[in-house]
């Protein structure tokens, strides 16, 4: 429908959505980087360095990005053994593991009680915080799809989980210190939605 | 609109509508004549009324999702059985199925709490959900609606809208409305070329 030529009017209301957006169709760059190492990747590029208009180095770029499930998916080679028992050394990791987290726990409603984050720094902290959240996430995701698979053995899945849980628990414990909620851990990407 | 002590009737425009010259106004006044009649006699005796939702408590949300569904209470179960790495994915799966339940029944809310007042209205428009910078409030908007109220059944609708927040107080929501607002949800005005 054709506007007049000699009235102005705002935006109409059909272009931005009304009410909320189904969670269906809220998608993350998050999903989407996750969506990308899942199926898999090839990267090809063509550079070409040049000194005073003379070329001097030329790099092809072949490059194959993938998650591993998806490499033993198409290699039909196995990354790690299912069968392979706990070593001592798998043990004495996972006590370790055990203890940050505790640690961390312990830490966190005494930093929330003190009451005084370091609203200062809060804008940096926000940024590195939410890449290492990222980098985190699009891990754990291809952690859940390795454990589905079952090509995992109970010594890794228990390594995998406790890390990341590890992680999880110091990326809270740094929130506390900085006075930064769970939802201010993202990034708006303006037409790209949000990150995670 | 007041001018030289004389009492007159504002023309319904969209919010921020703004003529160029005063051919164009007095072109769409003569072509569009019935129409802006027709505006007109929709919002005589009307009055628009705002009405937004906030989730107060998701935790309450949360915790009678999981109360009502039963693969959640089972994956609990086996959440206490296994040691604590491989615990975690299941834990985090559960959390996953929680929020995703959780945004469908505040969708579900929403509609229903939209509906339920429409009943008391001539017409209603959802608006879009305001974000937290705009509000300046903790809570999040779970529904922005504008309802075109008879001036007769104001009273109808305000006491509806206090029940419902009596109601959803306990499930963790609060409702807010407020008007009369000028009618610019009901007003909107095709202009054709």
């Amino acid at each position: 429908m054709a506007k007049h030529p000699l009235v102005k009017t705002p935006s109409t209301n059909t272009i931005s959505p009304m009410g909320r957006i189904p969670a269906s169709e809220r998608v993350t760059l998050v999903e989407a980087l996750d969506k990308v190492l899942e199926k898999g990747a090839i990267i090809n590029g063509d550079i070409m360095i040049r000194v005073a208009d003379v070329d001097l180095v030329y790099l092809g770029l072949r490059l194959i990005l993938t998650s591993i499930s998806k490499a033993e998916e198409l290699s039909g080679k196995r990354f790690s053994d299912p069968d392979k028992e706990f070593t001592p050394e798998d043990l004495e990791y996972l006590e370790k593991l055990q203890r940050e987290i505790r640690r961390a726990e312990a830490n966190i409603p005494k930093l929330i009680d003190l009451g005084s984050p370091k609203k200062t720094e809060q804008g940096l902290a926000k940024l590195i915080l939410t890449l290492v959240e990222l980098i985190r996430k699009l891990m754990e995701k291809e952690a859940f799809r390795r454990v589905k698979k079952g090509t995992l053995s109970p010594a890794e899945i228990q390594k995998l989980g406790l890390s990341l849980k590890a992680v999880k628990k110091k990326i809270q414990e740094v929130q506390a210190i900085f006075g930064i909620e769970d939802e201010e851990l993202n990034l708006d990407l303006g037409p790209l939605g949000n990150l995670m | 609109m007041m001018t030289n002590n004389r009492v007159l009737s504002v023309v319904p425009m969209k919010f921020g509508t703004i003529f160029k010259e005063k051919a164009g106004l007095e072109d769409i006044l003569d072509k569009d004549y019935s129409k802006l009649r027709g505006v007109l006699e929709k919002i005589r005796k009307k009055q628009e009324w705002s009405v937004k939702v906030y989730l107060k408590d998701k935790k309450i949300l949360g915790q009678r999702i999981k109360e009502k569904n039963e693969t959640l209470k089972e994956k609990e179960k086996e959440i206490a059985s296994l040691p604590e790495g491989m615990a975690y994915f299941v834990e985090e799966e559960l959390k996953e199925i929680i929020a995703k339940e959780i945004e469908k029944e505040l969708d579900n809310i929403a509609e229903i709490l939209f509906e339920r007042l429409k009943k008391q209205a001539v017409d209603a428009t959802k608006c879009k959900i305001l974000q937290k910078e705009l509000t300046v409030r903790r809570e999040p908007m779970i529904l922005n609606a504008a309802y075109l109220i008879s001036e007769e059944k104001i009273e109808y609708f305000k006491n509806e809208a206090s029940t419902i927040n009596q109601q959803i107080r306990r499930n963790g929501f609060c409702l807010e409305y407020s008007g009369p607002w000028p009618v610019y949800n009901f007003t909107r005005l095709e202009v054709e070329k």
